[in-house]
């Protein structure tokens, strides 16, 4: 190689071939917990890895890595090294060092945008949004992002209140939902179509401002499960999950709830803090008419599996421990929901015994 | 064929003339300049006196860098080819993969000239090892090491990551 500096260019130039988006080159190399690191950087980087990467990806299950069992019983909030996240894929649970985790608490993962990390919800330390004092058992924000004016609305305390926080707004603490009656010991809610859906352990559904749409309300039936021992650290029975219903809610003068024997293409996520239906044919590997469901309870001592709506059968979920004491409890973290706006909303009631 | 027999007398190097942005002439093996896919595309379609090619957007520093790692691979290939025919055991490749990663092993600016060289000359393995270079710089790091890494802003309206 010889260097020379010339000074006339030469009019002929190399013209480029078409151009290749570079970064994607880049985010196909990185692996699961990178990209949510990479997705947190800034707006042009999170929109790169959006549904784009994900659309193949099956929800994932954010779980304590160390065995199984966080180092410190009792904690719901995670070490950085701590966290996991299990793939129904290949049932691996897969590392995650995120220092960022350290001391807090994951109370949500939102369906939407992916940055999966940065639409989680954390609590422990002061954040985007003001700590709730109290226990949250569920979390659903209005918008799949979090943006300003999105609201987050939560169960929280051992009285099962509502209460919800408006992003980027004046408020700095979280406003109670009060109702005339029925204004405690609510079951679940959700988002749906612009609206919140809050279903009390009566059955009552409350409806937070109202509007119509699918919305489903499931039962699970739960047994106490004798051929376990019940663990020391939990002072609870153990219980086994031996069926589901699942109803509609029809919208009409009355409302009605009507039984549905297949959801069709739908698959539904049920867990601790917040639960969604997906459309199975978006997701290699994901099996349609069934339920995955986890412990949805503040507290351990529920199965996991997936039960199939059409035979009603059940798979153990293969959770590498055979614990029913994990803490911090399992939360579903759904990377991927492009395609969950035209989904249904859920919500689901508890039935004890079958 | 006379030359064959007497190695220290070869025939004149076919050159080729890579002239930066900046203005600088490189001139070039052949064979080292058609390592781009972009120039041998182009190669046939040229007189045999008009190879001088524009790289308007590649800078003599970088150009200099791409050079070297053109001429390396062009060298190593012979070398282990020529260890396959006489099949001598060779660490060729170790060595090469060594060679590569010393080489890459630069500051974030200068990555960046080389990835976008890279890709602009469309040479596929000096691409691959870039990008590469990219992914194993952005493993392990958190969205504010990232950030200051490559020198991007933080432009998210809410950011639950912040400490107070």
């Amino acid at each position: 190689m010889t260097r020379s500096h010339r000074s006339t260019l030469p009019t002929r130039s190399v013209q480029s071939h078409e151009p290749r988006p570079l970064i994607d080159l880049i985010v196909e190399r990185l692996s699961f917990p990178d990209l949510i690191r990479f997705g947190c950087v800034c707006k042009k980087w999170r929109s790169l890895c959006g549904p784009l990467q994900f659309r193949n990806h099956l929800p994932w299950l954010i779980v304590p890595h160390q065995d199984y069992v966080t180092s410190k019983p009792g904690t719901m909030a995670y070490d950085s090294k701590d966290v996991g996240f299990f793939s129904l894929c290949d049932r691996n649970i897969y590392k995650a060092d995120i220092p960022e985790l350290t001391n807090r608490r994951i109370c949500g993962s939102f369906q939407g945008e992916f940055p999966g990390v940065q639409g989680i919800l954390m609590r422990g330390k002061k954040g985007g949004v003001p700590n709730l004092v109290y226990s949250i058992t569920r979390v659903v924000m209005s918008s799949s992002s979090v943006t300003s004016g999105a609201i987050i609305m939560a169960i929280q305390g051992i009285q099962r209140t509502l209460a919800f926080y408006r992003i980027g707004g004046d408020q700095e603490t979280w406003t109670p939902v009060t109702l005339d009656k029925w204004s405690c010991f609510f079951c679940d809610v959700t988002y749906y179509q612009g609206n919140f859906y809050a279903v009390h352990n009566s059955g009552y559904v409350v409806v937070v401002r109202g509007l119509e749409g699918d919305l489903l309300i499931v039962l699970r039936n739960i047994v106490e499960d004798k051929d376990r021992n019940t663990d020391n650290m939990l002072q609870i029975p153990p219980q086994k999950t031996v069926g589901f219903q699942v109803y509609k809610l029809d919208f009409g003068s009355p409302n009605k709830w009507i039984e549905i024997q297949s959801l069709g293409d739908c698959a539904l996520f049920l867990g601790y803090s917040s639960s969604f239906s997906l459309l199975s044919s978006d997701f290699s590997g994901s099996k349609s008419n069934c339920i995955c469901f986890t412990n949805e309870q503040g507290f351990g001592g529920q199965d996991m599996g997936i039960f199939n709506l059409e035979d009603g059968s059940i798979n153990k979920f293969l959770y590498p421990s055979e614990t029913l004491l994990v803490m911090p409890l399992p939360i579903w973290f759904a990377p991927n929901t492009s395609s969950q706006s035209k989904n249904r909303g859920t919500s689901r009631a508890y039935r004890n015994g079958s | 064929m006379k030359d064959s027999f007497n190695p220290s007398i070869e025939p004149p190097k076919k050159t080729v003339t890579l002239v930066s942005s900046d203005g600088y002439d490189f001139e070039v093996e052949e064979e080292v300049a058609l390592e781009s896919q972009v120039i041998k595309d182009g190669f046939e379609d040229k007189a045999v006196d008009d190879r001088e090619y524009l790289l308007f957007n590649v800078h003599s520093d970088t150009l200099e860098l791409i050079i070297k790692y053109c001429e390396k691979h062009v060298s190593s290939r012979k070398s282990i080819s020529a260890a396959a025919a006489s099949s001598s055991s060779s660490n060729g490749e170790e060595a090469l993969k060594e060679w590569d990663e010393h080489f890459i092993s630069v500051d974030t600016n200068t990555l960046y000239d080389i990835l976008m060289a890279a890709d602009y000359l469309n040479i596929k393995s000096l691409l691959d090892l870039a990008i590469q270079k990219v992914a194993d710089t952005i493993h392990g790091r958190s969205p504010e090491q990232i950030r200051k890494k490559f020198n991007i802003e933080n432009d998210s309206i809410i950011d639950p990551w912040a400490s107070e």
